[in-house]
């Protein structure tokens, strides 16, 4: 079991500008404006960064479709709203200058002008103090004009307006534009046409702390840590159950059983463990032999997502958490498609009634048809994802879900 | 106008966010947008009204109808429900007289749930206006609300 603390070392230290330069905060940025923008992006393809936000796409890549065309955009995704993770308020709290080194050197490397950090708007005071680090950064010399020769960046702050599909990166451009945060289909991606039909390259806040990290330490030092496929360090979100919750800082692969074990170990008997966010399976307590990386997550038919792990125990009731979750979901539908505004709705409606003691014995076919089509039909990842929650919960828990039913059965019975 | 001690850098579209934001909070309780605000808005970016509301609509933070000075939103997502946000939401609720989405009638308070506020470490959380509470106690909550009556939180 192995910590690392790139990220973590500053929870004890101000997010001031003066503090982060004293761990070696903005070296990386003096590295990257030595080099051209080509070499910064093969230095991050040689670390092989993965996208942070979920995807798990590679950084370098993405960056690799950049023209040079002028102007050309770097957006910040700081939306971070998948219920059961913490870890981009944690870095914009503690260390929010290693993000705005990051999308620095990514501006630099995609020859962008113009930056956006797109947060959400239930982090109003995480978005004040960002204000302030940015203006640090600016007295620094760190952006605004001629930053190196013929290099300008600015950086300004969007605070979104509380929308979940929103953290999508075609949808995060529409409600940056001024539009309904509804996803677009791509091609065209990103970036190609993003924002005002101009190149726009996305990354997570997380991803971009990673690229400071990358030209701090250097490439090596970055794949010597991790799994071959998924280097790094990375920041996992452990919630639920367990005697000390928060944020953890492992190398990516690290085991379930390890990262809970950092957080104190279960309270109570373990029963269950979602992994990857609302829209990631619930697992029964075979998962803590899981490794958290892309690869290892995507062979059990899982997802890493965000690294949001919630922790339910005996006390835990499986038809509230699927009644939970199918409320998160037709809530937070943003009604674009037919499949998914009116699925969400039906499923709720049913995983409701079976808590409140309504519960159909044809629900649970229903239910499954239903995210069926949706996984067939819907228009964006966030439609498609609903079946792994609801699969997995009846697969692993379909017991309790019966036997709920059942009770339903006796009390209407004895109602009559 | 209203809309000109708001700092506006341009009048583009993609400031339709910071308008709202700005004009929801004009003061720091008013807690919604009014419709004359809207149609300054709609003005000032060059959209119809029809344009803004259809966008304002969609986001969760914002109002078109009056909302208490305080806005509780209770996190229920996973996390907050195994950390007992039901309990929260069920004590305020009764202490307060109204439910989900409804307003006091004395105007002060209004009671919301919303999808996780990024805080699941510190179950059960709640928003007052802009501030987050976390690891609530049922006496941590009854402090909270005298204090609103007695208008010492924001």
């Amino acid at each position: 079991m192995s910590q690392t603390d790139y990220f973590l070392r500053f929870k004890d230290l101000s997010p001031n500008i003066k503090d982060y330069q004293k761990a070696n905060g903005y070296t990386g940025l003096g590295t990257a404006l030595s080099l051209t923008p080509d070499q910064v992006i093969e230095k991050i393809e040689k670390a092989w960064l993965l996208g942070r936000g979920g995807a798990g796409f590679p950084t370098a890549i993405k960056w690799k479709a950049s023209t040079g065309k002028t102007p050309s955009y770097i957006v910040c995704n700081a939306d971070e709203g998948e219920p059961g993770t913490f870890k981009d308020r944690f870095i914009m709290t503690h260390s929010p200058h290693m993000m705005i080194e990051g999308m620095i050197i990514a501006a630099y490397a995609v020859k962008a002008t113009k930056g956006y950090i797109y947060i959400r708007g239930e982090y109003p005071e995480i978005a004040k103090n960002l204000e302030n680090s940015l203006l640090e950064a600016e007295q620094a010399g760190y952006l605004g004009n001629d930053i190196a020769e013929g290099f300008s960046f600015s950086i300004d702050i969007i605070k979104g307006g509380g929308s979940y599909v929103v953290g999508d990166e075609t949808a995060l451009l529409n409600s940056l534009m001024g539009n309904r945060g509804i996803p677009w289909s791509k091609p065209p991606f990103p970036a190609e046409k993003g924002l005002w039909e101009h190149p726009t390259f996305i990354n997570n806040v997380e991803t971009l702390a990673c690229v400071s990290l990358i030209l701090q330490h250097g490439f090596d030092w970055f794949r010597s840590i991790g799994t071959p496929e998924s280097p790094g360090p990375k920041l996992y979100c452990i919630s639920g159950k367990v005697k000390n919750p928060g944020v953890y800082e492992a190398p990516m692969g690290t085991s379930v059983k390890d990262l809970i074990t950092m957080a104190g170990g279960v309270i109570g008997t373990l029963k269950a463990i979602q992994i990857g966010g609302t829209a990631g399976p619930i697992y029964p307590s075979e998962a803590l032999d899981f490794h958290l990386d892309f690869k290892s997550m995507n062979s059990k038919g899982g997802i890493l997502g965000s690294g949001a792990i919630v922790v339910m125990n005996t006390d835990t009731s499986m038809a509230e958490v699927l009644e939970v979750e199918m409320r998160f979901f037709a809530e937070e539908s943003c009604g674009k498609c037919f499949p998914c505004r009116y699925g969400t709705r039906q499923l709720s409606f049913m995983a409701n009634s079976i808590v409140l003691g309504k519960g159909k014995w044809e629900f649970l076919e229903l239910m499954e048809e239903t995210v069926d089509i949706m996984h067939g039909s819907s228009f964006c990842p966030f439609g498609k994802s609903v079946e792994l929650p609801v699969k997995s919960i009846f697969k692993f828990f379909s017991g309790e879900l019966h036997a709920h039913i059942r009770q339903n059965d006796y009390i209407r019975e004895a109602q009559i | 106008m209203e809309i000109a001690k708001i700092s506006l850098k341009e009048s583009n579209r993609e400031n339709i966010l910071h308008l709202f934001h700005s004009m929801q909070k004009r003061e720091i309780t008013k807690n919604y947008i009014t419709a004359t605000e809207r149609r300054e808005i709609a003005q000032t970016l060059g959209l119809s009204i029809a344009e803004v509301d259809g966008v304002m609509s969609f986001y969760h933070l914002f109002s078109p109808s009056p909302r208490g000075k305080y806005v509780l939103r209770i996190c229920d997502s996973l996390s907050c429900r195994i950390g007992n946000s039901l309990e929260v939401y069920g004590y305020i609720s009764k202490e307060l007289g109204i439910k989900r989405g409804e307003t006091t009638k004395d105007g002060l308070f209004t009671l919301e749930i919303v999808n996780c506020l990024g805080s699941c470490d510190t179950a059960p959380n709640m928003m007052i206006n802009d501030k987050l509470y976390t690891n609530l106690t049922l006496d941590e909550v009854d402090t909270l609300i005298i204090n609103c009556k007695k208008e010492k939180t924001i």
